[in-house]
């Protein structure tokens, strides 16, 4: 069996929208298990840097919501997180179960790319494996051959190709430090975050035209997709375009991250169902 | 030429995001560069002087590969330093 981490967190109100647990706590909580994996099983996160030059950053992320929970229905999250490396070392996975109330509250799985540090100081990186020696301290079960799943984009083709499109929006941001980590590199749980802001943003300023925009700010979120091309860095300015549409009776939404500074415009895709 | 450097570089060039240096060709910009932000160069350059893989290099808003950095550059130029990604 892959080895887990365990444990609880006791929760605070911040963790919590009046409709359920934010989406950023429960990828702040999850990256929070990743580092407890890496130094109760395999190597400290610090020591996985400083040591033997690895890091990973992520590609994406799948958030689903299992059953509504709300800050007064539990006193403390039980946590369980399993990582595995993925494609014989070039990918990994975390699978993270979020327990409240005797039940089910959420699930989120999170995609990383392994990354070689080319400079220890600005932690610079290329894409990279790990390296045999780290390879050697995992369980079997803990490293597959299998590339890892990517449900975004066939979830972004159903819904832009079965959806009545509503409406679009633009977010402007600037990514200040507190939205970065210790790179200086945006932290990719401050995703939501940034697609959130778009999200409200449309339901407050067309909702009198569509009124199904509403349930994005009244409504739980149901399922959260994430896949990232390329990071933003301190100070980098960037948009959300937001596209609303109906699914049937529901609100989806596609979010693209884009910046306007040389290079490529695309730096990631974000799906949500309500 | 003008230099801008992507936000993670930032604390090695003393908070400046533009640096107008002079030079004729965009390698002899970056060596005035790294002249004016001594501690930008071990963050730029490797060892042998070069500048890192993990570094894009644009020249007005096209991308200049790493091995053509004696392209020509005039006084109004501007050229973006940045990094692919970081591993933090």
């Amino acid at each position: 069996m892959p080895r887990t981490s365990s444990f609880q967190v006791v929760t605070h109100t911040g963790h919590f929208s009046p409709l359920q647990l934010q989406p950023r706590a429960l990828l702040s909580i999850s990256f929070n298990a990743l580092s407890r994996w890496l130094k109760e099983h395999w190597v400290s996160f610090p020591r996985l840097i400083r040591e033997h030059r690895r890091s990973v950053v992520i590609m994406g992320a799948s958030l689903h919501y299992e059953s509504s929970l709300g800050f007064f229905d539990c006193d403390a999250l039980d946590v369980s997180a399993t990582f595995r490396v993925l494609k014989a070392g070039a990918r990994a996975q975390l699978d993270v179960a979020f327990s409240g109330d005797a039940k089910q509250a959420a699930r989120v799985r999170i995609q990383f790319c392994p990354v070689v540090i080319d400079d220890p100081v600005s932690l610079a990186a290329s894409p990279g494996p790990f390296s045999a020696d780290l390879l050697a301290r995992l369980h079997d079960d803990e490293v597959l051959p299998d590339p890892p799943e990517r449900p975004m984009p066939t979830f972004r083709e159903q819904i832009e190709g079965t959806g009545i499109k509503l409406a679009e929006h633009a977010h402007s941001f600037v990514l200040y430090r507190h939205l970065c980590e210790v790179a200086d590199q945006w932290a990719f749980l401050e995703v939501p975050g940034l697609v959130g802001a778009s999200r409200e943003g449309l339901a407050l300023e067309r909702g009198r035209d569509f009124p199904l925009l509403s349930d994005g700010i009244g409504k739980p979120l149901r399922r959260f997709e994430m896949e990232l091309m390329r990071p933003y860095f301190w100070l980098q300015p960037g948009q959300v375009i937001t596209t609303a549409y109906r699914v049937g009776d529901d609100l989806a939404l596609v979010h693209r991250l884009t910046s306007n500074i040389p290079g490529s415009e695309n730096y990631g895709v974000i799906v949500e169902q309500f | 030429m003008k230099f801008r450097v992507s936000g993670n570089m930032l604390r090695f060039t003393n908070f400046q995001d533009e640096i107008e240096v002079a030079g004729d060709t965009v390698e002899a910009g970056m060596q005035m560069l790294v002249g004016a932000c001594p501690q930008l160069r071990p963050i730029l350059l490797d060892g042998n002087g070069k500048v890192r893989s993990v570094h894009r290099v644009f020249l007005n808003g096209a991308a200049l590969p790493l091995d053509q950095l004696s392209e020509k550059a005039k006084a109004k130029d501007e050229v973006s330093i940045l990094t692919a990604l970081a591993g933090g």
